[in-house]
């Protein structure tokens, strides 16, 4: 996967991998606090996008354990997942350093006198 | 709404969802669905969350489906039912809605006399047939997203077409038949779903202009056929293309069993090199084949005779079908094998068939057993 080709989900879902396996649940509550509560995934698009990212080798299943009768099967990113993720961190960073470097040679408009 | 009662309403969403993946992924969906919804303080699913569900359910089973057919089969048939919905709409666009005048007032075919419901144009077909004719232009000029939009707005708009009467019975303005409608939709659907940067744009080009030289040829046959049963006489008046006898859509039905067994016989030739073509040909004509069939049903046309020539149709359509099966196998690389044609290694034990292979055990004598 070219890493032109994530989009924003997709990205958040790498980021709150980023730390450790988690399973469903951890992955929609983390993507909320990493977006500052901007994206909240849905378990359709959520495990659609688990499952697009597993058979692009970026993620993989790391166990299960079943909580209070529920089964939660955990998440984590593969060595090509955390390529992906780093590279698309950096050029992330790397147009945000230069859309705020032209802020601030931006010019700035001439007061008029009160 | 009780804990397990929510979750037998979640499972039971879920069964949007292809067998296999239920049986992979279904417990730990149902387990995070309800996380969220005891975090939420829900008893029931949302609409938003019920939505989700459905959309993504019926994506995976429409990718699933679509997963079984190999990609090359996948774009023979884009390809055929793109050319289809262009090169039809853009006939009936110009024969059917353009060239058709208005009806002199002493005819009095309407309440204006005109005949002409639509504005300038005869129907609501008007409206639509545009759509794929610039679906088709934008694949020319490799604008792909353009055309994919192209057409799902043709689908949208039949869909548009066959709601809006329903909704509005008062409305003047006439539609296409049903049938045509249903016709145009499923080439436009198939063409919307498969069409990708894999469509050859020779291909595409091909069958665009096969498809123009049978519909050129459908309606000078038309023109003729009407010339000779009322000489004089003006040929095109409005609805005449859609309802008339030796009307171009009654010459297109016509046409059609003639032009399904010779495609069928083009495309056996092209498959031997280039497997898939008869796959797309079957489904593709069997869609065309629909004209005939509804346009018989639809006007009470079917006697004795459309019976022997309709099984007659049935015997070479199954030959056709059995071939696409063939084809289909070819395409995607599977052929079978007798267990007693593979080889051993050198341990003895029978060496594994090849992926893609399916194995049957062979009938026939085999040598007699070692002492």
């Amino acid at each position: 996967m070219g890493i032109e080709d994530i989009r924003e989900p997709t990205f958040l879902v790498l980021a709150a991998l980023a730390d450790g396996a988690k399973h469903g649940y951890a992955v929609i509550r983390e993507v909320k606090a990493i977006s500052d509560s901007r994206v909240t995934l849905r378990a359709g698009t959520l495990y659609a996008a688990l499952g697009r990212l597993a058979d692009q080798g970026l993620v993989r299943q790391s166990g299960e354990e079943v909580v209070d009768g529920r089964l939660r099967r955990y998440y984590d990113l593969t060595d090509a997942g955390v390529e992906v993720l780093a590279a698309q961190a950096a050029r992330l960073r790397q147009n945000a350093a230069e859309a705020d470097r032209r802020l601030r040679t931006r010019a700035r408009p001439v007061q008029a006198p009160a | 709404m009780t804990a397990p009662r929510l979750e037998i309403v979640y499972r039971r969403l879920l069964r949007c969802y292809p067998p296999r993946w239920q049986q992979q992924h279904a417990d730990e969906v149902v387990a995070t669905l309800l996380d969220v919804a005891d975090a939420e303080g829900r008893t029931r699913p949302s609409p938003g969350e019920a939505a989700n569900l459905l959309a993504h359910g019926l994506a995976a089973r429409f990718g699933a489906s679509l997963g079984l057919l190999p990609e090359t089969v996948r774009n023979r048939v884009a390809a055929l039912a793109f050319a289809s919905v262009a090169t039809l709409s853009c006939t009936l666009f110009v024969v059917a809605e353009v060239l058709p005048g208005p009806l002199p007032v002493d005819r009095g075919y309407r309440r204006d006399g005109s005949g002409l419901s639509f504005g300038p144009f005869v129907t609501m077909g008007a409206a639509l047939y545009p759509l794929p004719v610039l679906a088709f232009v934008a694949a020319a000029a490799k604008a792909r997203r353009v055309a994919r939009a192209m057409l799902g707005l043709t689908c949208l708009a039949v869909l548009t077409i066959l709601v809006v009467p329903l909704a509005t019975p008062s409305m003047d303005a006439e539609r296409p038949q049903l049938y045509l409608l249903v016709v145009l939709g499923l080439l436009a659907v198939l063409a919307a779903g498969g069409y990708s940067a894999g469509v050859s744009r020779r291909d595409l080009f091909g069958a665009v202009a096969l498809h123009g030289l049978l519909l050129a040829g459908a309606t000078a046959l038309s023109v003729s056929l009407f010339r000779r049963a009322h000489p004089g006489a003006h040929w095109n008046w409005p609805l005449h293309a859609y309802r008339g006898y030796g009307g171009l859509l009654d010459t297109v039905e016509m046409i059609v069993p003639a032009v399904v067994a010779v495609g069928a016989l083009l495309a056996t030739a092209a498959s031997v090199r280039r497997p898939g073509w008869i796959v797309a040909v079957f489904a593709i004509s069997g869609i065309w084949s629909l004209l005939p069939i509804a346009d018989s049903i639809r006007y009470g046309r079917w006697s004795w005779e459309n019976t022997y020539a309709g099984l007659g149709f049935l015997f070479v359509f199954g030959l056709i079908a059995l071939a696409a099966v063939v084809d289909l196998f070819r395409a995607a690389g599977l052929k079978v094998v007798r267990t007693s044609d593979l080889p051993h290694n050198t341990s003895g034990s029978p060496a594994r068939a090849e992926p893609n292979t399916f194995t049957t055990r062979s009938t026939l004598p085999g040598p007699p057993p070692a002492p």
